[in-house]
Formats: structure tokens, C-alpha cells, sequence
């Protein structure tokens, strides 16, 4: 080992607190990073494993366009068709388990067609001799893997309590599949004959799948031919596509709010490395005049770098592993809030996440360490180096610095303002934005030491002059710190605002959108998808209540086009003036009188993602073939970032076939009781329809509730990037203290007291806090506006209004306060501790 | 299929009325039941086939649950399905199960359907006897027949007026009834050629909880037809020991349809050679049957020698040729032979 990277070393060991902290730094950024790509690739993994068993060796699947088939229709594939590789499915959500709960996929299927298809129905009947009849005769009965019997303390022949679209049930357990090949295979799937998925769902009459062995045997255009109108043929692969796409959206911006985290840790390792180097000038100047070339030292820095990024992304890794497990309960919850259900229990880290994390670290450590270690290899050769010249060139190039800063903030600008749609493109524009502030800052400081230092100096004294005067006086140092934790701040201010922002509009759209006394709903496991099963008697029932002036009602489905999926929402009302869409533009009558001749409405993320305008045509799959709809009007809607289309329920019934509804929105007359058609309501439905009766307000509570755990990942990340912000003022803070030890000697032996000096550090340290947080408001703002307008609209297409509470604005100074004082104390008590011999020795 | 539990389940321990056409179709309170149609037939050139077409009915419990759902049901049916290219010295056997349950298999006694999915037994006219005229078809991979058929002679009701004793135990009986001279006509395919056949075909019923006894192992049944307008049934229960069973039986099946049962003491069976299947169990293959008290001795060997059913029991049932005496004249035929209980 050559002397120069001893020397390194022994520098490194006795700076470890630093480097530690720097370490931790980029640990905590690489793990955030790290963690949400495992838990991404986990959930979309267990996901994929599922609907593989689910799928079998099916290679492709018969759907309806309008979501269900007629039990009938199966007959007919088989027997006048003569069909045999083909197979029923019933597949709906369920929850069952007594005091451990847990959601499944409920897979009805048919034994006696399975065996080409799925081997594990076939082990249904194991472990109980009267399994298979069980099974097949009884009613209610379910089959479940081993590991989920366990999970549920059941065994054979126990009564499971369970919910199906909010309707509770008893099942019970008639078998149990005992090593099946990977045990998480099955980890989301419960088991029954078909007729008890029938019976269990309510789906009458009703298959949801035809599963189908295409081969050279049988031909997808023979297939398709023979297929009845309004059902499709589609690969079986294109679920996890439509997946794929329903989740594009939520991962993407999941990976770029961890990338926030990343931004900070950056500035964290710029931090420490920066220190380092204004530390070693002398000792570098030495190694220059004793022959060290630029070069070597240039390399010493970016080794020293590489080393310490290879720790802090290895420990961030593990510690990434750690994170992930809570994180995938948070992430897998969401989606089943959102999107569909999954059950995610094993993390899932690939070869492919292992490069990119170690590359992700490792290129930000060594991005962060290029200027440090630059200017440590233009070290003048020379003992003696005026310590104060760093400063004074800061100083002196106050003003290039901030024209530079205004320069990386309007190419920033210029990037986000490009017209594209790109999500990442939008992060890439951030990162000069934020250069540009951290450029700003020693004006920034510059200007705050005019008005702090009198100010302070009046308020403490002699101790509050030195404390902020010296802020400036070491703004090499200071200037780090303080741009650091004001874009740690920052973030959180941008994060913050954007979920109170998002939630602000949604609470508004719901107030606006939310005005029927009642909402009657079927009851369904996945909060934003309503199957139409209500019958239409129920409606019209309704409708002749006395108490009742109008109604709007609602089928929702899925269409299944060419391998995409489009929501479809068929609205009616009986007054064209209880209309409950929020249109884009002014002029509602007109939109909705074309929307009630037959043109439809998107919702803006449809419009964002498909570049619909008004005026447009769209085609959709009808049950009668391809049909052309034109675009009457954009309304907004945050319930889909996927979007809906919506057409009015007459235009609606003639092109599509439909088994019902999915809501029925109720308008009572001025004096009537809620409570009152509540009950008549769901008196006359009787006990065979399940009925889910809310008022307004439950119902927007509801909403709010699940908008609120959907955020709650980001929060979590939010957090995470004050954790990091807090290490780097800490790590500023220990750099600050020990460049200033001599300093501090002097005025321990011009005979100022320990506890003076811990004042004068402790007041530094708000002063400089006081600072950062004055910085990261106007940052944060931008950030917010950032994120709101131009991340969330390219991401799910939606447009929010920008709530910038004072109350995170407040908060902010807080954090940068609160945090500067923390993260001071450690330093302030060491530096109250100096003995002034001790530290003048040095010279 | 016969492990299961039989409470609940009705049996045949009596002798009782059959009524035509309601016995034609299912018998749900048994358990266990069967439409059994073999044949042997050929075109005009002179090439022979034989075939099996079965369905089987399997009761998994007494009783269906109340239910909104067509898909519930308590009845699986199976059915078997084989041709026998006897020149080509070829096999086809083909099996499928489904449940009764959105109409998928089933059986409706007037008219007379029958069905398996797109195996289909379907009532085409009345005719003069117990069953109607019917239009057979099925079709797997790449074997289909389609076949007319019509009885010659009036259905025999086997055992003792139709009930079948399969041994001492009380209720291990069938009803039993049989067609045993059925015209056949239609169209054969396989691999996409196709014949024209005419021939004979035969009809065994049966229904039934429990047959076996637990000391039973399997079972050797014979259906011939004579060119002299005479047809044989027999089947002897072999029990585990290697002894035959005394509940073994058969009729005989004169010119004018009356019938006449056989006892196992009037009938002497030694098989002539064996098979080895391709797991190394042996099956006895050609058989001399003789019955001294009415001159008759028969030479029967399969026409072709694997026809054995790998399918989820077990077993070989396959065409075989008849040559021999029967009261001191030559006689000729052709017929069927089921071999069970040797693969276990």
C-alpha cells in the first residue's frame, strides 16, 4: 500500500464519526432506493406467481367484453362446439379467517376439465377421505394450501368466517393441498368447485373466464370465429400485462419520490467529502511538495469516495432488506385498495436490483466527490496554506456562484418545461433546480449575515455576534451544511404540499362530486371497482319511492380491447341537472346534451394518457363490433388514474349487454329522512341482493380514509429523507466543530467559559438551521409546484390544485431548527470541552 | 369407484318391475350405472372394426344440494370410447368425465338421449322393442364414428328377472338388462379416412349400489353373437383366492329372443394363451368356452391381442372372434370380452 492512501486511511479512522455519517448517509438513500425497488419487484413477482397458477397451462382465456358469460355459453363451446381443452372459471376476491385475516383470489373451477389446465385442482380432495365429495356436493366448502391452513390455525372440516364483496359467510375447509411444487404458488388462492364459487358470489348463471389450450390443433381464427358476440379471445399473458399497466403509474412515481431520498444523501457525501478536503489542504499541499502529482491525489479523493460509497450501499442494502418487509405491507395494501389483490409475504431480491442499487450508489457517491476531489488535487504545493483564502474565494465569488445558480435553475426549467410526458424526464429538469438553489446559497448567507449578525449581536451579546459571524466567516464549510439540510427540508416541503395538495383537490371533488343524499353500491374487496350486479328492479324500485325526486345510477365494467384495458362508465339520470360530473371548459349544457346523444365523456387522466380533446373519436369494442364514440367533453376524476370513459346508459344498453348496475346515487325529496329510504331500501332488496347503503358523508369519509393509507408510503419516504437530512446537519455540524477547534482555544483563552461556548455553538447552530429553513421555503415551494403540476400530471394525468398550508411551511423551519439544535449538541459539548493549551499546542 | 360410502343410496336386493321407457334413462338413488354398447362391425371390402362406447353414471352422493348454481351436482359421468382397427391390428381408447351439472352429461329417458359433452346416444325413432332407435356419435383426436342403431330382438332381462346376484351378501346386485342383437350401420374415420360399416351391436344396462363382495377381484364377461342367430352372455367373478365365484353367470339368447340362463356349473372356461401389458401384468388372452349340456364349444381369440384400456381403472376389453360347434353344426362370430381386476 502506498504511503499516501495509509495516510488516507489513518485519516479516515480518526474522522470516523464523519465518514460513519457520511456512510449512514448514503446507506439510508441507497436503502430507501433499494426498498421500494424490492418491494416493486416482490409485489409484481407474487402477483405474476399467482396469476401463473391461476392461469395454468392455459394459453389463453375466453372473456366477455362486458365482464361475464353465460354458463350456457360454455356448453356450447363444448358440446355443440365439440371444445376440450377449455375451462370454466368463477374468480372473485375473498376474505376469510377468524382471528388472523387474510384476502385470497377465489378460484371456482371445474374438476372435471381441469387436468389440462391447472394440476394442483386435482390434490383437492387430500388429507380428507371425503374430500373430493366434500368438495364437489357440499355447499360452501374450500380448499386451501398447507401453508395457509397454518397461517389460519385451520384444519379439516373447521367453518372459516369470510367476506365476499362485503358480504359475510361461512366456509368450510374441505381439503388442504400438501406440497405442491412452490408453496407460494398458491399462496393467494382458495379452491372451490364452481358451483360453490357460483353460490358464494352471487354470480347467477354467470362464468367470468373460459380458460382455453390453443395449439396446432386448434387455432386462435377457428376459435374466434366460433366465439358469440361480445366475448373475446385473449392471451393469457395479457393479464399480467393489464396488471402491468394498472401499476406503471403508482411504481413509477414510488421510484422517483426514493429518488428524493437519493438527491439528499448525494448532497451528504458532497458534504463530508468537501470537508475532508478543506480539512487536508495542508497535508495535501505537503503531499504536493513532496512529489504526490495532481493526478494521484485526484485519485486518492475518488478511492476514498468509491470506498465509502461501496460500504454505505452494501450497509444500505441490508438495511434495504430489512425496510422492504414493512414497506411491502404498505405497498401491497395500496394496491389492494386500488388495483387488485395481492398477497405479498417473500421479498424477492433479483441479481438485476443487487447492479442497479450498487451502481445507484456508488455513481452518486463518486458524482458528489468530483469537485471535492478536483479541488483537493489543485493543492497548491506548500506547507503553508492561508486556510482563510478558501473563504475569502467563496466569498468573492458570491455573485458568479448565483449567476451560475440562476443558470442551472432556468436549464432546470427548461427541461420540465419540455412537452413531453415523460415522468423521468420531470426529474432530471429537478436536479438542476436544486443545483441552481445550492449555488444561491452563499448569497443567501451573505444577505442573512447582514440582518443576523446586528440583530443577534443585540440579542446575545458578544456570543450571538461570534456565533453568526462566524457563519459567514466559514462559508466553505457552513455553506455545505446549511444548502444540505435545506434540501433535505425541501423535500419534505415538496412531498408534503403535493399529499396535502392531492388531497385538498380530491376532498373538494368529492364535496362536489358527493351531493346525492344516498349512494347504494355493491359491495366489492377492491375499494375503486364496483362489478354491476345490483339488478335493475332495485333502480326502479327506487325510482317510485314517493320520498325520492331523482336518481343517478351507474354500471361500471371493464372492457377488454386488444390487449388494453378501458374502464367504461355508463351513467343515467333521471334529471339531466343532478348531473355529478365536473367538466372541463363552461359549457356543461351543451357537453351533456351531446353526452345524452350518444357522444361520450373521459375522465382527464384518459384524456392526458390517450391525448383525447373534446372533438375526438375513440373506438370501442361493442358487443356488435368496433364502433366509433365521439369525445363530447373532459370531466375530472381522481378516483382512476387510469381513466374512464363514460357513456350515457341508454347509448350504453344498445351496444353492450349488462346484468345490471353497480351504484345507484338517491336524491330525496327536501323533507324526507335518509335514514327512512335507507331502510325501505333495503327492506324491498331482500336478503338475495347485498346491498351496501351509504350517506354522503360515510361515503366520503370512506374515500378519504383510503386516499389517506395510499399516502402513506410516500409519508414513510418523506420521513426516511428527514432522517438523512438530520445525519447530514450532524455530520456538518462534527466537520464545522472540529475545523474550529483552534478558533474556539483562542476564545477559551481570551477567557470566555464553557458554557459561552457551547452558547455560541448551540446559537450557531439555530442560526444556521434558522438559515436552511429560510432557503428550503422557497425550494420547497418550487419543488411542491413541481410535483404537483408536472410529476403527478405525467404520472396519472390528473390535475390538482396547489395547497401550500402554512402550517408545512412552518413545520419546515421547524424540522431545520430543531434539527440544526439536535444535531449541534453533540459538537457544542465537545467544543465547551477544549482545553485551550491543548488545542493551541498545534502550532 | 367402488371404495366410497353406499348409506343412503338405494340397492337392488329385490326383483321389481321394469318399465320401458322410463328404465332407459338414469336411476339416481344407485349409485353406480351404465349404458354399454360394443360391436363388431365391417364394410363391404371385407375390413373389420369393433368398438366400445360407454358411458358410465357414478353417484358421489344420494342427494343434490338445493342450489341457484346449474354447475352443482352430485352425478359424474365417465365415459369410454374405443375402436378396434382390426387389420391394422390398432387400439384407440379414449376417456372423459364430466359432471351432469350445466348440461353438460346426461340422460333423458323419452326420447332417449344420452350424453357426454359431444358424446351424444340420441333417440332417432320408436321402434318395436324396449329401446328406441338411436343415432351413436363420438369423436376423439382423431377417430370419430357415427352409427344407426336398431334392435333385432326384444331386450333379455338378465339374472332372475333382471336382478343380477354378484354374490352371497345381500344388496350386492345389479338390474340388469341386456340388447343383444342390435343392427348397426354408419361411418367410421380415423386419421381423416373414412369407412362405411354395417354389423352388430349390443346393449347391456345395469344398475347397481355394490357388486363386488371384498373378497371379489375382478370379473370376466362375455357377449357373443352367433351366425347362427344365437347369442351368449357370460361372466364369471373371480375371487381373490383364484377360485370362481358361484354367483358367476349367463344366458343364452335363442333365434326367437326367448332366453335361457347359464350357471357357472354348466360352463367350462380355460383360457388358451395370455398377454403381458406393458407393466408386465398378464391377462389371459383366448379362451375355449364350452357348454357340454347343450354341445356347444367355441374357440374365442381377440382379434387383436392389446385392448386394453389405460385409463384410470385398468382394463381390457376388446373385439374377439368366435369359432367352434354349437350342436354339432359349425358356427362363427364375432363378440366382445371384458377382462378386470388383472392390472391392479
Amino acid at each position: 500500500m502506498k504511503i499516501i492512501h495509509r495516510s488516507s486511511l489513518r485519516y479516515i479512522f480518526k474522522h470516523k464519526l464523519q465518514f460513519g455519517l457520511s456512510i449512514l448517509g448514503i446507506a439510508i438513500g441507497v436503502a430507501i432506493i433499494a426498498a421500494i425497488d424490492i418491494a416493486n419487484i416482490s409485489t409484481s413477482k407474487a402477483f405474476n406467481l399467482s396469476l401463473n397458477s391461476v392461469t395454468g397451462k392455459a394459453t389463453h382465456r375466453i372473456i366477455s367484453t362486458s365482464g361475464s358469460i353465460p354458463d350456457s355459453v360454455y356448453s356450447f363451446l363444448r358440446i355443440q362446439k365439440g371444445l376440450k381443452d377449455i375451462a370454466p372459471v368463477v374468480e372473485d376476491n375473498i376474505t376469510i379467517g377468524d382471528s388472523t385475516k387474510k384476502s385470497f383470489v377465489l378460484l371456482g373451477v371445474d374438476v372435471f376439465a381441469e387436468k389440462p389446465f391447472r394440476d394442483y385442482t386435482s390434490s383437492s380432495g387430500s388429507d380428507n377421505k371425503n374430500g373430493f365429495k366434500e368438495f364437489l356436493t357440499a355447499k360452501n366448502t374450500i380448499v386451501l394450501s398447507a401453508e395457509n391452513a397454518k397461517l389460519l390455525k385451520k384444519s379439516i372440516g373447521d367453518t372459516i368466517n369470510a367476506s365476499i364483496r362485503g358480504i359475510k359467510k361461512k366456509v368450510v375447509l374441505s381439503g388442504i393441498i400438501n406440497n405442491y411444487g412452490n408453496p407460494s404458488q398458491l399462496e393467494n388462492l382458495i379452491i372451490s368447485d364452481i358451483a360453490t364459487a357460483q353460490e358464494l358470489t352471487g354470480k347467477r348463471g354467470t362464468i367470468d373466464v373460459i380458460d382455453i389450450i390453443i395449439n396446432e390443433n386448434l387455432k386462435e381464427d377457428y376459435v374466434k370465429n366460433i366465439l358469440p358476440a361480445g366475448l373475446e379471445l385473449q392471451r393469457s399473458s395479457s393479464r399480467s400485462d393489464i396488471a402491468e399497466q394498472m401499476l406503471s403509474a403508482f411504481n413509477v412515481n414510488l421510484n422517483a419520490l426514493s429518488m428524493l431520498a437519493l438527491i439528499v444523501g448525494v448532497f451528504l457525501i458532497y458534504n463530508t467529502m468537501t470537508f475532508s478536503v478543506v480539512q487536508r489542504k495542508k497535508i495535501l499541499g505537503i503531499y504536493r511538495s513532496l512529489g504526490v502529482t495532481e493526478n494521484e491525489i485526484y485519485r486518492l479523493i475518488i478511492s476514498e469516495v468509491l470506498l465509502i460509497g461501496f460500504i454505505g450501499t452494501v450497509l444500505g442494502f441490508l438495511l434495504a432488506i430489512l425496510i422492504s418487509k414493512n414497506l411491502l405491507v404498505l405497498i401491497s395494501r395500496t394496491i389492494n385498495d386500488l388495483y387488485f389483490i395481492v398477497s405479498v409475504t417473500e421479498i424477492e431480491v433479483t441479481p438485476f436490483i443487487v447492479l442497479k442499487t450498487l451502481i445507484v450508489g456508488i455513481a452518486a457517491s463518486l458524482l458528489s466527490a468530483l469537485k471535492p476531489a478536483r479541488e483537493a488535487s489543485q493543492s497548491k504545493p506548500g506547507i503553508s496554506i492561508v486556510r482563510s483564502n478558501q473563504e475569502s474565494k467563496i466569498l468573492g465569488n458570491i455573485y458568479k456562484l448565483s449567476v451560475y445558480g440562476i443558470i442551472s435553475g432556468l436549464l432546470g426549467a427548461a427541461i420540465l418545461m419540455l412537452p413531453s410526458k415523460n415522468v423521468w424526464l420531470s426529474y432530471v429538469g429537478v436536479l438542476p433546480v436544486i443545483i441552481g438553489f445550492a449555488l444561491m446559497s452563499p448569497l443567501v448567507i451573505k444577505v442573512s449575515d447582514k440582518i443576523l449578525t446586528p440583530l443577534s449581536g443585540k440579542l446575545f451579546g458578544i456570543a450571538g455576534r461570534i456565533s453568526s459571524r462566524s457563519i459567514i466567516q466559514n462559508i466553505s464549510r457552513t455553506n455545505t451544511a446549511i444548502f444540505s439540510l435545506s434540501i433535505a427540508v425541501a423535500a419534505t416541503v415538496g412531498v408534503g404540499t403535493m399529499i396535502s395538495s392531492f388531497r385538498e383537490t380530491v376532498v373538494t371533488w368529492l364535496e362536489n362530486g358527493l351531493k346525492a343524499d344516498i349512494y347504494v353500491s355493491a359491495p366489492s374487496l377492491i375499494s375503486n371497482s364496483n362489478d354491476p350486479i345490483i339488478p335493475y328492479y332495485i333502480r326502479d324500485s327506487i325510482i317510485n319511492m314517493k320520498e325520492v325526486r331523482n336518481i343517478n345510477y351507474y354500471s361500471e365494467f371493464k372492457l377488454f380491447q386488444d390487449g388494453k384495458l378501458i374502464n367504461i362508465l355508463a351513467s343515467g339520470f333521471t334529471d339531466p341537472s343532478s348531473k355529478d360530473f365536473r367538466l372541463q371548459g363552461n359549457d356543461d349544457e351543451k357537453v351533456i346534451s351531446k353526452f345524452q346523444n350518444g357522444e361520450v365523456l373521459v375522465t382527464e387522466p384518459y384524456a392526458y394518457k390517450n391525448n383525447i380533446k373534446a372533438g375526438n373519436v375513440i373506438q370501442l369494442k361493442t358487443d356488435e363490433g368496433y364502433k366509433d364514440f365521439k369525445v363530447a367533453g373532459i370531466y375530472y376524476d381522481y378516483s382512476s388514474d387510469k381513466g374512464f370513459v363514460s357513456i350515457e346508459y341508454s347509448v350504453f344498453k344498445k351496444y353492450w349487454k349488462s346484468n345490471g348496475l353497480s351504484g345507484i346515487a338517491v336524491y330525496l325529496k327536501n323533507d324526507k329522512d335518509a335514514e327512512t329510504v335507507r331502510n325501505k331500501i333495503s327492506s324491498f332488496a331482500g336478503s338475495d341482493v347485498e346491498l351496501i347503503i351509504r350517506s354522503n358523508k360515510f361515503l366520503r369519509e370512506s374515500s378519504i380514509q383510503i386516499f389517506d393509507r395510499t399516502f402513506i408510503v410516500a409519508k414513510v419516504l418523506q420521513l426516511l429523507s428527514v432522517v438523512v437530512a438530520f445525519i447530514g446537519i450532524l455530520s456538518s455540524l462534527m466537520s464545522l466543530q472540529l475545523e474550529r477547534n483552534k478558533e474556539m482555544g483562542i476564545l477559551r483563552a481570551v477567557g470566555f467559559l464553557p458554557s459561552q461556548l457551547f452558547k455560541i455553538s448551540t446559537l450557531q447552530s439555530i442560526l444556521m438551521g434558522l438559515i436552511s429553513g429560510l432557503l428550503s421555503l422557497p425550494l420547497g415551494a418550487l419543488l411542491a409546484y413541481i410535483l404537483v403540476f408536472i410529476i403527478n400530471k405525467r404520472s396519472f394525468g390528473w390535475t390538482m390544485q396547489l395547497s401550500l398550508e402554512p402550517r408545512v411551511l412552518v413545520e419546515a423551519m421547524v424540522l431545520a431548527i430543531v434539527a440544526a439544535v439536535l444535531a449541534g449538541i453533540y459538537p457544542g459539548y465537545e467544543i465547551s470541552k477544549i482545553s485551550p493549551s491543548a488545542a493551541l499546542r498545534e502550532e | 369407484m367402488s371404495s366410497a360410502d353406499t348409506t343412503g343410496f338405494e340397492k337392488a336386493v329385490k326383483e321389481r318391475k321394469f318399465i320401458f321407457p322410463d328404465d332407459n334413462g338414469a336411476h339416481p338413488s344407485f349409485r353406480t350405472e351404465w349404458w354399454y354398447f360394443t360391436g363388431n362391425l365391417s364394410t363391404k371390402e371385407g375390413k373389420n372394426f369393433g368398438y366400445q362406447f360407454t358411458i358410465f353414471r357414478n353417484a358421489i352422493s344420494p342427494f343434490k344440494q338445493d342450489t341457484a348454481s346449474a354447475w352443482r351436482s352430485n352425478q359424474v359421468y365417465m365415459g369410454h370410447f374405443t375402436l378396434t382397427d382390426i387389420d391394422n391390428d390398432k387400439f384407440y381408447f379414449f376417456e372423459r368425465f364430466s359432471r351432469d351439472g350445466n348440461k353438460l352429461a346426461g340422460v333423458e329417458a323419452n326420447p332417449f338421449k344420452l350424453w357426454l359433452e359431444d358424446w351424444t346416444v340420441c333417440e332417432t325413432g320408436k321402434s318395436n322393442y324396449q329401446f328406441p332407435e338411436v343415432r351413436l356419435s363420438a369423436k376423439d383426436k382423431d377417430v370419430s364414428v357415427e352409427f344407426n342403431l336398431e334392435l333385432l330382438k326384444s331386450i333379455v332381462l338378465q339374472g332372475e328377472n333382471g336382478l343380477s346376484i354378484k354374490s352371497n351378501d345381500a344388496g350386492n346386485a345389479s338390474y340388469y338388462y341386456t340388447a343383444t342383437k342390435i343392427k348397426t350401420s354408419g361411418r367410421i374415420n380415423i386419421e381423416g379416412k373414412e369407412y362405411s360399416v354395417d354389423g352388430f351391436s349390443w346393449l347391456d344396462r345395469e344398475w347397481s349400489t355394490s357388486a363386488l363382495s371384498q373378497n371379489q377381484k375382478g370379473w370376466d364377461w362375455f357377449s357373443l353373437q352367433l351366425d347362427n342367430n344365437t347369442e351368449l352372455m357370460y361372466y364369471q367373478l373371480r375371487n381373490k383366492d383364484g377360485s370362481i365365484d358361484a354367483s358367476s353367470k349367463g344366458s343364452i339368447v335363442l333365434p326367437d329372443g326367448l332366453k335361457e340362463n347359464l350357471k357357472p356349473e354348466d360352463v367350462s372356461l380355460k383360457p388358451t394363451g395370455e398377454w403381458k401389458n406393458n407393466t408386465g401384468k398378464v391377462y389371459p388372452s383366448g379362451w375355449k368356452l364350452s357348454i357340454p349340456s347343450r354341445n356347444i364349444e367355441l374357440d374365442i381369440t381377440p382379434a387383436v391381442r392389446n385392448q386394453e384400456l389405460n385409463v384410470s381403472v385398468k382394463y381390457w376389453e376388446g373385439s374377439v372372434l368366435i369359432n367352434g360347434t354349437y350342436a354339432g353344426k359349425n358356427v362363427s362370430g364375432r363378440g366382445y370380452v371384458e377382462l378386470t381386476g388383472y392390472a391392479d
